[in-house]
C-alpha cells in the first residue's frame, strides 16, 4: 500500500519516464477521441472538439510546467545535485492517473451532461435541466475523477519529497507553494495560447 | 549470538568509551580511555550502507538495483548519511 501511494521509493529514472510518457501519449489519443481538455495541471474539462495536436500540446504543457516548478523548488531545497532524468520521470509518472479521465468521461456520458450545463449557464435558461439519473451520474463522475486527481497530487507530493529530500513542515509548505505556482503558470500559459 | 556494540550509556545516555582492549590469544589487557571511531558511532543501517557502498565501488545505480530501491531514494540515504557524519564530526570538535 505504501508503494502504491509512493511508487518513487522503487521507481524513478528511465522506468518512471517511460511509464509516464506512455500514459501521456495514451491520454493524448483518448483525450482527442472523447474530447477531454486537460487545460491546467489539475484541470479536466469537457467542451468542444479536441484535436490530437491540442491534446498533445495540453499534455506537454502540463508535464513541462510541473518539471519547471518542481525542478526549481527541488534545486532550491535540495542543496545537492539531483538527476534531471529523475525529475522528468517522476513528473511524467504523476500524470498517469489522468489516463482514466477520457474513458471515465465517455462512461458517464459527460459530454451530453456538460452540454446541458453549458446551455443552462451560457444561454441563460438558468435552470439546470438534468434528470435524476444524470445528477447521479454527474455526482459519481465528480467523486471518481476527484479521487484520481488526489492520487496524482499524492504522487506529486511524494515524488517531490524524494527529489528534494525534504521532510516535515518544510516539505509541506514548499509543496503547497510549488503546486499553486504550477497551477497559476499552467493557467497563464493556456490563456496565452488560447 | 552476535551482539551489537553499544554506543550510549543505558543509564544517562552519554556516549560510551572503550576502557580496555584485550588480546584474545595471550589475554594481555590494555586499559585507558579510547574514543569509539566515527564509523562505530553510526547506527547499524548506516554502517551496512557504507559497506554496501564500498562493495559496489561507490555506484549508487548498482546499489539501487541490489536494494530494490529507486536511485533518488538511495541518493537520499547517502545524503542523510553525509549529514549524520558531519554532525558527529561537529559534535566531536565541540567536545574538544
Amino acid at each position: 500500500m505504501k508503494q502504491f501511494f509512493n511508487p518513487f521509493l522503487k521507481i524513478a529514472g528511465w522506468k518512471a519516464l517511460s511509464y509516464g510518457l506512455a500514459a501521456m501519449l495514451a491520454t493524448t489519443f483518448l483525450g482527442s477521441i472523447y474530447n477531454i481538455h486537460l487545460d491546467g495541471i489539475l484541470n479536466v474539462h469537457v467542451n468542444g472538439n479536441v484535436s490530437l495536436s491540442i491534446a498533445l500540446q495540453e499534455n506537454l504543457i502540463n508535464w513541462l510546467t510541473l518539471v519547471f516548478v518542481f525542478g526549481l523548488a527541488t534545486w532550491i531545497l535540495n542543496g545537492r545535485a539531483f538527476r534531471f532524468l529523475d525529475l522528468l520521470g517522476i513528473m511524467a509518472f504523476t500524470r498517469i492517473p489522468f489516463l482514466v479521465m477520457p474513458p471515465l468521461n465517455a462512461m458517464f456520458n459527460m459530454e451530453m451532461i456538460g452540454e446541458k450545463i453549458r446551455q443552462s449557464v451560457f444561454e441563460g435558461t438558468g435552470e439546470l435541466l438534468l434528470s435524476a439519473t444524470e445528477y447521479l451520474l454527474l455526482g459519481i463522475y465528480l467523486v471518481i475523477s476527484l479521487l484520481f486527481i488526489i492520487l496524482s497530487v499524492t504522487w506529486l507530493y511524494n515524488g517531490f519529497r524524494i527529489l528534494s529530500n525534504s521532510k516535515g513542515i518544510q516539505a509541506n509548505t514548499a509543496f503547497i507553494i510549488t503546486l499553486l505556482a504550477g497551477v497559476i503558470i499552467s493557467q497563464v500559459l493556456f490563456t496565452i495560447i488560447e | 549470538m552476535k551482539s551489537n556494540l553499544p554506543k550510549a550509556c543505558p543509564s544517562c545516555g552519554e556516549e560510551l568509551r572503550v576502557k580496555a582492549l584485550q588480546c584474545p590469544s595471550c589475554s594481555t589487557t590494555i586499559e585507558g580511555q579510547f574514543d569509539l571511531p566515527l564509523l562505530a558511532l553510526l547506527n547499524k543501517e548506516d554502517q551496512d550502507f557504507i559497506l554496501s557502498f564500498v562493495r559496489h565501488s561507490g555506484s549508487l545505480k548498482k546499489m539501487s538495483k541490489e536494494l530494490n530501491l529507486s536511485y533518488p531514494t538511495v541518493r537520499n540515504k547517502l545524503n542523510n548519511l553525509i549529514d549524520a557524519i558531519n554532525n558527529l564530526e561537529q559534535e566531536k570538535q565541540q567536545e574538544l
